[in-house]
C-alpha cells in the first residue's frame, strides 16, 4: 500500500459508517438487479401486490437503534435464505445462461452476505429476533412460471425494501454505536433461525 | 532388445540399491517416500542387522551417492547396530544406503539397504506483502492481485505459497506453487467494499512454515479506481486567467467516493503546478483554474484517489491542452542593451503592433510603428558626446496598449561600473538542480547615482543552427539582494553565459533616467557530461624522434562541460603512454620518439564528469633527423669532386702515357716498306724512316716472369712455346705478301725451319689498345710455309737498323723495353731463351742492350 499506512487499521470510517455505506450500496444494486429482472422478463416495472414476503416486528420508534438492526438482520438473513432459493431455481433452470442480471444476482448475494456479517457487528448481546417468510419458494409449484416468476419480483422488492430499510437505520445510528463494535455473538447467530408461520 | 537390457540394469540397481524386501539390514528413520533434511543441520541414521544375520556391526558400511562415508563419522551402538551422523548440505540429496559385507572373501550374501534424501531449506517469512485490485467497468474487480518478496534464498524443496483473503467469517484463498512465487492472485467473487479485509500470505514445505504479517484494513485500501472519465479543460472567454476543468467520477460514489487532484503547466514549461488538494477534495465534477496567464497553452491531467487518501491513486488522465483568453496588455518588459524589440512576457494577447519613439534629451527625435511580424528594425541616429538617448515602446493588442518601456541609451562618455566576485553554482535542489549566482555589491558612487536593481541574463551558447540571434532570458533582482537563484528551466549539458548587471538610476532632466552597468560575465554548466567526442588529432609534423600534434577544440555544443584538461595518448606496439596538457593546448609536440617507428596517438578530451578518447590517427617517424640527409649528399659530392679533381690531375701528369696507351702510334701501311718494296731495289734505304714488320710481338709480362721461380721456367717456357698463334697484323702481312716473320722456336723448330720448314709466326699478346695483357698468356702465331728465311739472316747489318726501331716489337701496353729493363737482370730475363738464340741467326748477334726483345730484321729477302 504505497504511501498509505493501511495495515492494522480499518480506515477513518467506523464500523457502522462502513456498513451503512454498504447496506446504500447493496441497496442500490438490488434496485438495478429488479430492474435487470423486470428487463430480461419482460414484467411490469409495477409493483407485486401481495406485500412482503419477509415480515418483522414492527419498527416503532420506541426500538433502540441496536434493536432496529437486530430486527433488520433477521430479515436481511431471511432474504438471503430465499435469494439463495432463487439462484438454485434459476440454475436449474437456465444452468448455461450469462447474464448481466445473473452476474448481478450474485453479486448481490455476495453483498447481503457482506452485509450481515457486517451487521451481526453491530448486534446487542441478548437480544434475539426472527422474521418470518409468508411465501416460500415450494409453495409456488402449483402456480407455474408466471407465478414463479412474481415470485422472485418480490423477493427482489422484499430486498430492495430491506436493504432501504436497513440503509436509512444505519444512516441514522449515532456515532456512539461505531465506538464498541463488538466480536460476532455466537448465541446471536444460532438465535438468528428461521421464524416460519 | 536395447530396451531390455536397460530394464534389467534398473531392476539390479534398484536390487542393489534399495536392497530385496527380504534384506537382512533395516536404516532408521525410513520412510515409503523421501526423507526431507534442512541443509546445515546433522543427520543421523542407524542401520540395523536384522536377527539371524550372519554380519557383525564390524561389517557395515555407509554410502551417501557413490562415495562411502569415513568411518570416523560412524557409531557402534551394538554388534548389530552402527549409526552415522552426517552434516547436510545442499549436495546431498540422493541415495544413503547401509551395506554388510564380509572384507574377506566370503559366500555369505551381501546385504544392503536405502533411504532416499533429499535436501532443503524451511521457508522464509514473506516480507512487503502488498493487494490490488483494479477497476473493471464500474466495479471494483474480484481478483485481487497480492505480491510479496519470499526471500532470495532458494528453498531447493518444493514449497506452497497460500494467499488468504478473508472477510470476517467468510474466508478465501488461492494456493500458489511457483517456485519462489513473488505473486498470486486470488478470486473474492465479490470484491467485498465497505468490508475489513484481512489478507496474508503462508509459506510451507516440507521443513516448516511461515507466515506473512497480515494486511487489515478496509477493502477501499486495496482498490485502485480508474482515472477521472471525460476530462475537459474550457477557455473562460470572460476571465483570461482562468480555465475550467470538468470531469465526471470513474466509479459511483456509493462503491468508492474519491477526491480528485489537478495538475497543470504552461505548454511551453516542463514543470507541472499542482492544484492543492484540499481545493479539490469533495466530491466534485468541476475546477476552475485561477491565476492563469492570460492567452497561454496551458496544459492538464488529473487522477483520483479514495476519499481520505483510501485508495490507491489512479493513473494520470489523458493530458489535455487548452489556452487562456486574451487580456489587455499589462506591462512588456524592459530590454536593456538591445534595441531590437522582443515579444513581451505577458503579451495577454496577440500583439498587433509596437510603438516605438526614440528620443534625444527629452524631445522626439523619431517615432515608428513596428508590425508584430517584423520585429527586427535598424535605425540610426548620432548621438553627440554628452547627451543621451531614450527609446520608448509600446504593444498593442486587440484590447488595448502596454504601458511604455523605456530604453536609455547612456552617454558614451561614461561606463558605470559592474558587479564584482561574481560567481556561481549548482545547488542539488529536487526535483531539479538549480543554478545558484551570487556577486559583491557595487559600491555607491555618487550621492545622486543609485543602485536600482540587479538584472541578470542568461543565454544558451551556442545557439541552435537556425536561429540568427541570441535567444537570453533575465530576471531582476532587488538592490539588496548579492545571491540567488535563477528561475530557468535550464537545460543539461549546455553552457549558458550568465551576466550580471547592476542597473542604476539619476534624476535627469526631469525624469528618472536608468543606466546599466558593465555586465560580469560567467559561462556556467547546470550539469556536466562527458564530451559528445573526443578532439580529431592530426601530425603536422613528424621528424625522427619527435612529432608535432595538433587537435581542434571541441564545438561548444558537443563539450557538454569544461573541458578540464586533454590527455594524449600514444602507444608503439603494446606500450602505451599518456600526457596530460591544460585545456587551452591545441598542439603538442611528442619528444623522445623511436627513428622510424608507427605510433598511435589519440587525445582525450576530459571534464569533470568523464573523458571521452579522440579519433587516432597513425603516423611514422622518420628515418633521418633534420640535416642528415643534406650533410650525406654534400659530403658525397665533394667526394667525388675530390676524386674527379685527383683523376683529372693524374691524367695530366700521366698524359703522355695515356696518350700512348689510347691512341698508339699504327703504322701507315702506305708508308711500310713493302709499298716501296722491288726486288731490284735495296729495301735498305727505306729502312730508316719505314717499319718494316707489321708484326707485333707481344709477350707476358716480364714482370710475373721475373716473380717465376727461375727453376720452373724451362717448363713454363715449353708451355709457352707450345702456344703458337698466327699472329694479326704479321699474319695477315705475310699471308699477303711473300714477306715471312720469324718470332721463336725451339730447338726443334729451329732445326726443322733451317732444314725445311721456316715457321712463320708471331706472338701477340692480345692487349691492344689499352686491354690488359697481363692477364692473358701471349698468343704465338705461327705459320707454317716452306718459305726460305728472311734475308736479315743474309743481312745481318740491317739487325742494326732495325734494332733502332725496336719499339714496334711491343710486350704489350704496359710493358715498355725501358721501363722493364731495370727490373730484369739482364741476362736472367726469361724471354731470352738461349734455345731461340741458336735456332736464330738473328741470336747470333745479340743487340748490344740487355733488353730481351729480339727485334725484327727489316728486309725481306726476294723470292
Amino acid at each position: 500500500m504505497a504511501g498509505r499506512s493501511a495495515n492494522g487499521r480499518h480506515g477513518l470510517r467506523g464500523h457502522a459508517g462502513r456498513t451503512a455505506a454498504l447496506a446504500r450500496l447493496l441497496h442500490k444494486e438490488c434496485i438495478q438487479l429488479l430492474e435487470l429482472y423486470r428487463n430480461s422478463e419482460s414484467l411490469p416495472s409495477s409493483p407485486v401486490d401481495g406485500g412482503y414476503l419477509v415480515s418483522i416486528p414492527p419498527l416503532v420508534p420506541q426500538l433502540s437503534d441496536a434493536e432496529k438492526i437486530s430486527i433488520l438482520h433477521a430479515a436481511l438473513k431471511e432474504c438471503l435464505r430465499l435469494l439463495e432459493d432463487v439462484i438454485t431455481r434459476e440454475d436449474a433452470e437456465f444452468s448455461d445462461e450469462d447474464s448481466e442480471y445473473k452476474r448481478k444476482l450474485k453479486t448481490v448475494r455476495d453483498r447481503l452476505g457482506h452485509l450481515l456479517a457486517s451487521t451481526e457487528q453491530l448486534l446487542v448481546d441478548g437480544q434475539k429476533f426472527e422474521a418470518k417468510v409468508k411465501e416460500e419458494l415450494d409453495g409456488q409449484a402449483a402456480s407455474g412460471s408466471f407465478g414463479l416468476k412474481m415470485w422472485i419480483v418480490r423477493v427482489l422488492q422484499d430486498l430492495v425494501h430491506w436493504t432501504g430499510q436497513t440503509s436509512d437505520t444505519l444512516r441514522s445510528m449515532p456515532a456512539e454505536m461505531e465506538k464498541a463494535p463488538k466480536t460476532m455473538s455466537r448465541r446471536t447467530r444460532r438465535g438468528a433461525g428461521k421464524m416460519r408461520k | 532388445m536395447g530396451s531390455s537390457h536397460d530394464l534389467l540394469l534398473l531392476l539390479m540397481f534398484l536390487h542393489y540399491a534399495v536392497g530385496p524386501t527380504n534384506s537382512c539390514v533395516k536404516i532408521l528413520p525410513d520412510s515409503s517416500s523421501s526423507i526431507v533434511l534442512e541443509v546445515g543441520k546433522d543427520f543421523t541414521a542407524t542401520c540395523h542387522l536384522l536377527e539371524g544375520s550372519a554380519y557383525t556391526s564390524d561389517d557395515i558400511e555407509w554410502i551417501l551417492g557413490n562415495v562411502s562415508i569415513a568411518k570416523q563419522s560412524y557409531r557402534k551402538i551394538n554388534e548389530t547396530s552402527v549409526s552415522v551422523t552426517v552434516n547436510i548440505n545442499s549436495n546431498m540429496s540422493g541415495w544413503l544406503r547401509c551395506r554388510a559385507a564380509k572384507k574377506s572373501l566370503s559366500y555369505a550374501r551381501t546385504c544392503i539397504y536405502g533411504i532416499l534424501l533429499r535436501t532443503g531449506y524451511p521457508p522464509l517469512k514473506p516480507k512487503n506483502l502488498s493487494c490490488i485490485a483494479v477497476q473493471e467497468d464500474k466495479d471494483i474487480s474480484s481478483y485481487l492481485n497480492c505480491s510479496w518478496d519470499p526471500g532470495s534464498r532458494n528453498l531447493l524443496i518444493d514449497t506452497t505459497y497460500t494467499i488468504y483473503a478473508n472477510v470476517y467469517v467468510l474466508s478465501n484463498r488461492t494456493d500458489c506453487n511457483q517456485h519462489l512465487a513473488r505473486s498470486c492472485v486470488v478470486n473474492l467473487e465479490t470484491f467485498p467494499i465497505h468490508m475489513v479485509l484481512k489478507v496474508w500470505v503462508e509459506v510451507k514445505n516440507a521443513l516448516g512454515s511461515e507466515r506473512s504479517e497480515e494486511l487489515q484494513t478496509d477493502s477501499s485500501y486495496f482498490a485502485k479506481p480508474n482515472p477521472p472519465l471525460n476530462v475537459q479543460v474550457l477557455t473562460e472567454v470572460n476571465i483570461p486567467t482562468c480555465l475550467m476543468v470538468t470531469w465526471k467520477h470513474p466509479i459511483d460514489r456509493t462503491i468508492l467516493k474519491l477526491s480528485y487532484a489537478i495538475e497543470y503547466r504552461k505548454a511551453a514549461s516542463d514543470v507541472w503546478i499542482e492544484v492543492p488538494e484540499s481545493f479539490t477534495r469533495g466530491y466534485i465534477e468541476s475546477f476552475r483554474l485561477q491565476s492563469l496567464e492570460p492567452y497561454t497553452q496551458y496544459v492538464v491531467q488529473m487522477r483520483c484517489i479514495g476519499e481520505s487518501y483510501s485508495s490507491y491513486w489512479s493513473n494520470w488522465s489523458h493530458s489535455i491542452t487548452e489556452s487562456t483568453a486574451e487580456a489587455s496588455m499589462t506591462c512588456i518588459i524592459h530590454n536593456l542593451g538591445n534595441v531590437d524589440g522582443r515579444a513581451p512576457v505577458k503579451a495577454n494577447g496577440k500583439i498587433l503592433l509596437y510603438n516605438l519613439s526614440i528620443n534625444q534629451d527629452n524631445e522626439m527625435f523619431e517615432s515608428h510603428n513596428i508590425t508584430a511580424d517584423n520585429l527586427r528594425q535598424t535605425y540610426s541616429m548620432e548621438l553627440p558626446t554628452g547627451k543621451m538617448a531614450s527609446i520608448e515602446i509600446t504593444a498593442v493588442n486587440s484590447v488595448g496598449v502596454s504601458p511604455k518601456a523605456t530604453l536609455f541609451i547612456p552617454r558614451s562618455d561614461k561606463e558605470l561600473p559592474g558587479v564584482e566576485n561574481m560567481s556561481w553554482s549548482v545547488r542539488d535542489e529536487k526535483p531539479e538542480p538549480e543554478l545558484q549566482v551570487k556577486w559583491t555589491a557595487v559600491l555607491p558612487l555618487h550621492h545622486t547615482l543609485h543602485l536600482f536593481e540587479y538584472l541578470l541574463e542568461w543565454v544558451k551558447i551556442p545557439q541552435a543552427v537556425h536561429q540568427t540571434e541570441l535567444q537570453a532570458d533575465w530576471q531582476r533582482v532587488p538592490n539588496n539582494v548579492t545571491i540567488t537563484t535563477l528561475n530557468a528551466d535550464l537545460e543539461k549539458f549546455k553552457r549558458y553565459n550568465i551576466s550580471v548587471y547592476p542597473i542604476y538610476k539619476y534624476y535627469s532632466g526631469h525624469m528618472w533616467h536608468f543606466q546599466a552597468g558593465r555586465p560580469v560575465t560567467r559561462p556556467a554548466y547546470i550539469q556536466q557530461g562527458t564530451p559528445e567526442e573526443g578532439p580529431t588529432v592530426t601530425v603536422t609534423k613528424s621528424k625522427k624522434n619527435s612529432a608535432e600534434l595538433t587537435w581542434k577544440e571541441i564545438p561548444l555544443d558537443r563539450q557538454r562541460g569544461f573541458i578540464t584538461n586533454y590527455t594524449i595518448f600514444y602507444e608503439i606496439g603494446n606500450t602505451k603512454q599518456s600526457v596530460m596538457v591544460g585545456p587551452n593546448v591545441h598542439t603538442y609536440v611528442l619528444m623522445d620518439l623511436a627513428s622510424e617507428t608507427d605510433y598511435v596517438v589519440n587525445v582525450e578530451a576530459s571534464t569533470e564528469a568523464g573523458s571521452v578518447k579522440g579519433t587516432g590517427c597513425t603516423f611514422k617517424t622518420m628515418k633521418y633527423g633534420d640535416g642528415e640527409v643534406e650533410v650525406i649528399v654534400v659530403v658525397v659530392c665533394l667526394s667525388f669532386l675530390f676524386l674527379t679533381v685527383f683523376i683529372i690531375m693524374l691524367c695530366l701528369r700521366k698524359r703522355e702515357v695515356l696518350k700512348k696507351l689510347l691512341w698508339p702510334q699504327v703504322p701507315d701501311p702506305s708508308d711500310s716498306s713493302i709499298a716501296h718494296w722491288s726486288p731490284d731495289f735495296p729495301i735498305k734505304a727505306d729502312l730508316p724512316k719505314e717499319d718494316v714488320s707489321v708484326v707485333e710481338v707481344d709477350v707476358f709480362d716480364g714482370k710475373s716472369l721475373c716473380e717465376e721461380d727461375k727453376g720452373v721456367l724451362p717448363l713454363k717456357k715449353d708451355k709457352y712455346l707450345s702456344e703458337e698463334h698466327s699472329s694479326g697484323i704479321g699474319g695477315s702481312s705475310c699471308m699477303s705478301s711473300p714477306r715471312h716473320s720469324v718470332s721463336d722456336s725451339d730447338e726443334g723448330d729451329s732445326g726443322q725451319t733451317t732444314a725445311s720448314t721456316v715457321q712463320y709466326s708471331s706472338v701477340r699478346a692480345s692487349g691492344y689498345k689499352g686491354q690488359t695483357p697481363s692477364h692473358q698468356p701471349p698468343a704465338f702465331a705461327r705459320s707454317e710455309s716452306t718459305q726460305p728465311l728472311l734475308d736479315c739472316e743474309e743481312h745481318p747489318d740491317h739487325l742494326n737498323e732495325s734494332h733502332s726501331r725496336s719499339s714496334y716489337f711491343r710486350r704489350g701496353q704496359e710493358l715498355e723495353p725501358g721501363v722493364l729493363a731495370p727490373e730484369c737482370d739482364g741476362g736472367s730475363l726469361t724471354f731470352c731463351p738461349v734455345q731461340e738464340e741458336e735456332a736464330s741467326p738473328i741470336a747470333e748477334d745479340p743487340p748490344a742492350s740487355a733488353l730481351c726483345y729480339m727485334p725484327q730484321k727489316s728486309g725481306y729477302r726476294p723470292q
